[in-house]
């Protein structure tokens, strides 16, 4: 009995209920506006945390490619450079570049020993050694002029042990040996005369079986013949001698191609060396332009996503302002329509003895309640249309934090007290006398 | 004295600055059990005396004594707070709260004052039934006939068993059965120990009074 007395009992809970049930239009009207302010400020902050998580997976997916795509390009030269020639070529010091240029090899020899001095005199400046011994001959057999290279593949380098196996071979060669008894054809050699791999040549007497045919390269080399440098010194009845050593310097920078020239001729000194700096100053500046480049490519993309996010946010202030501006107008103008409907109510309560704060509290009370309601349900509307207008699946909450969420569930009340609380405080103020007076 | 008003003065101004003397130094007391009527034409200051004497308007000169308590002496909160304990007041329009039961309307004093008990639902069931409202208990205001709205309003003044009941012209929407009831209602709380000034242009408060007083322009000109 005592509790349903309780429940019967009649206080300013029940003033407010009864008034907000009284007054439907008016209240869901309210309630209605805090929602949708609500929810348009939640949806809002939702869309550009996801657009900016959208823009964060674009860039990380962007550079992501762009170290793919560096990596790979790096790749292309180490092989472009492989294929166009070495770095540096070590001739004999007596060797003239008009006999160069004009036989199109070199004529004085050097010791087949020189390249292992050099191996094993602990340079460092030089990666890959690899002693060639080069004519240009006439290939009787088959009535043609080629060049026939004999070559033995890489020396170590005993310094960079990092490059080689326990049977100091090279880990990642850079120029296969080839095998006994077999001879490599350049392109053009193999396709004037019809060869293939596994058909047997004889150069001057000595039979080679084909190893394999190299692709059209568009230099000298598809007129080449590679074959043992042994059988190579032996062809050319000069054993123990080499025609020079290429080595490939690989990565160094420009700058250090004098001292290469100096190491070298310090160990080698009746040698000279020929540098193809150029090559390298080639390489480095496209890698390095490649690299400028790429970073421009990202850094406008940036700007770009930068730009799109501020527009984004500038609209959005707009819209959540005027918005919040609305709401706020709608709940002002409802509660005070709301005190003049009440006039005569205000008068008899404070007359039987209602005080000004519990006249406040009555008005306020029914704002903030519209300010709670309006907050839960604006702020799952908000979040529901923010994840689907941010194109997420369904139970991808990852544009979602507690901030949005609170500062949502806050909006409506804060804006229901704010906006009800002057026509509250004139509810509040009014001269119950003045009303009584009036009939 | 229950009620003692001394020197009552009240001015307004009206258009042009112009200066109307409303109540002009009245005095008057009312003891416990005296049911005191006022009347005159209106306009006459009759409400403003009574808004006054129930503590709802700060007169210009002149004190009220409330069961001996200078009431405008009091700060603003507390004479609300004394308003709530020790006075009732019945007025014309009613003045129901539309979204509230007639019960709801009867209690509400209690939660201006804060006094809700048990005990005052039951002196609320109690009123409900002296006052044959039983029928319309949970009903609202606008669901009643003007008596019935009357009698709630009287309930409603009643419930904290006012030293002091106000009345102004609370029958003056009422045709004669209900204007019967509540006069007899009125004066029966006098009988109980209360001090009531009626104010009323109603003729048929005549015997129910034991003074009546006639106002015009502000002042007592016989009684």
């Amino acid at each position: 009995m005592a509790g349903k007395n309780n429940r019967d009992r009649t206080d300013i809970r029940t003033i407010i209920g009864s008034e907000l049930r009284h007054s439907k239009f008016g209240f869901i009207t309210g309630v209605l506006s805090l929602v949708i302010a609500t929810a348009v400020f939640v949806a809002s902050m939702i869309l550009l945390r996801g657009d900016e998580l959208a823009t964060e997976r674009l860039m990380m997916e962007k550079e992501k490619e762009l170290r793919v795509e560096m990596v790979q390009l790096e790749d292309d030269y180490r092989i472009i450079m492989r294929n166009m020639g070495y770095n540096v070529l070590i001739l004999s010091s007596e060797q003239r570049i008009s006999d160069l240029e004009r036989e199109g090899y070199a004529t004085s020899l050097i010791n087949y020993d020189d390249v292992w001095e050099l191996a094993e005199s602990g340079i460092t400046t030089l990666n890959h050694l690899l002693p060639v011994l080069q004519q240009k001959i006439f290939w009787r057999e088959k009535d043609t002029e080629i060049y026939l290279s004999g070559i033995r593949g890489q020396v170590p380098v005993y310094a960079k042990p990092g490059h080689l196996t326990d049977d100091f071979e090279y880990r990642s060669p850079i120029m296969d040996r080839v095998p006994d008894g077999k001879a490599d054809l350049g392109e053009e050699v193999a396709a004037h005369h019809n060869l293939r791999p596994g058909d047997v040549v004889t150069i001057r007497g000595e039979a080679f079986e084909v190893n394999r045919v190299y692709p059209r390269r568009g230099n000298r080399d598809d007129l080449t013949m590679w074959i043992p440098l042994d059988r190579a010194q032996a062809i050319f009845g000069t054993p123990g001698m080499i025609s020079g050593i290429l080595a490939l310097e690989c990565v160094c920078a420009t700058g250090e191609l004098g001292q290469v020239r100096k190491e070298v001729t310090a160990i080698l000194p009746h040698t000279q060396v020929f540098e193809f700096s150029s090559l390298i100053a080639a390489r480095a500046d496209v890698r390095h332009r490649a690299s400028r480049l790429h970073e421009e490519i990202l850094q406008a993309e940036l700007a770009h996503q930068s730009r799109l996010r501020t527009e984004k946010e500038r609209l959005a202030t707009i819209l959540i302002a005027v918005i919040i501006a609305a709401a706020a107008v709608w709940i002002f103008v409802l509660i005070h329509n709301n005190v003049r409907e009440r006039r005569h109510e205000i008068g008899i309560l404070r007359a039987i003895g209602f005080r000004r704060h519990q006249v406040l509290g009555i008005f306020l009370g029914k704002s903030v309640i519209m300010g709670v309601l309006a907050s839960v349900i604006g702020c799952m509307a908000g979040v529901a249309a923010g994840l689907h207008f941010a194109g997420y699946p369904a139970g991808g909450f990852e544009p979602v934090n507690g901030t949005v969420v609170a500062g949502g569930l806050l909006l409506a009340p804060l804006l229901a007290f704010t906006a009800g609380l002057l026509p509250s405080v004139i509810a509040a103020n009014q001269d119950p006398a003045d009303i009584l007076n009036e009939q | 004295m229950e009620l003692k008003v001394a020197g009552l003065s009240k001015s307004y101004k009206r258009r042009k600055n112009k200066e109307v003397k409303a109540v002009d130094g009245i005095s008057l007391e009312i003891a416990n059990g005296e049911l005191v009527s006022v009347n005159g034409p209106s306009g006459c200051g009759k409400t403003t005396l009574l808004l006054m004497a129930g503590g709802l308007m700060s007169p210009d000169s002149g004190k009220v004594l409330l069961g001996g308590m200078d009431l405008y002496a009091l700060p603003p909160e507390e004479r609300d707070r004394e308003r709530a304990l020790r006075v009732g007041f019945v007025f014309q329009q009613f003045y129901l709260i539309p979204y509230l039961t007639v019960t709801e309307n009867i209690l509400i004093p209690s939660v201006g004052s804060g006094t809700w008990s048990l005990s005052l639902r039951e002196r609320a069931m109690e009123l409900i039934t002296r006052l044959n409202l039983d029928h319309r208990a949970d009903h609202k205001p606008g669901e009643l006939s003007t008596g019935e709205r009357q009698r709630a309003a009287l309930a409603r003044a009643l419930i904290n068993k006012p030293s002091v009941l106000f009345a102004d012209e609370p029958t003056g929407n009422l045709d004669d059965d209900n204007a019967e009831i509540v006069l007899d209602h009125i004066a029966g709380y006098a009988d109980e120990g209360a001090a009531v000034l009626l104010v009323t242009h109603d003729r048929r408060v005549g015997n129910r009074a034991h003074r009546v007083y006639r106002m015009k322009e502000g002042r007592f000109s016989d009684n």
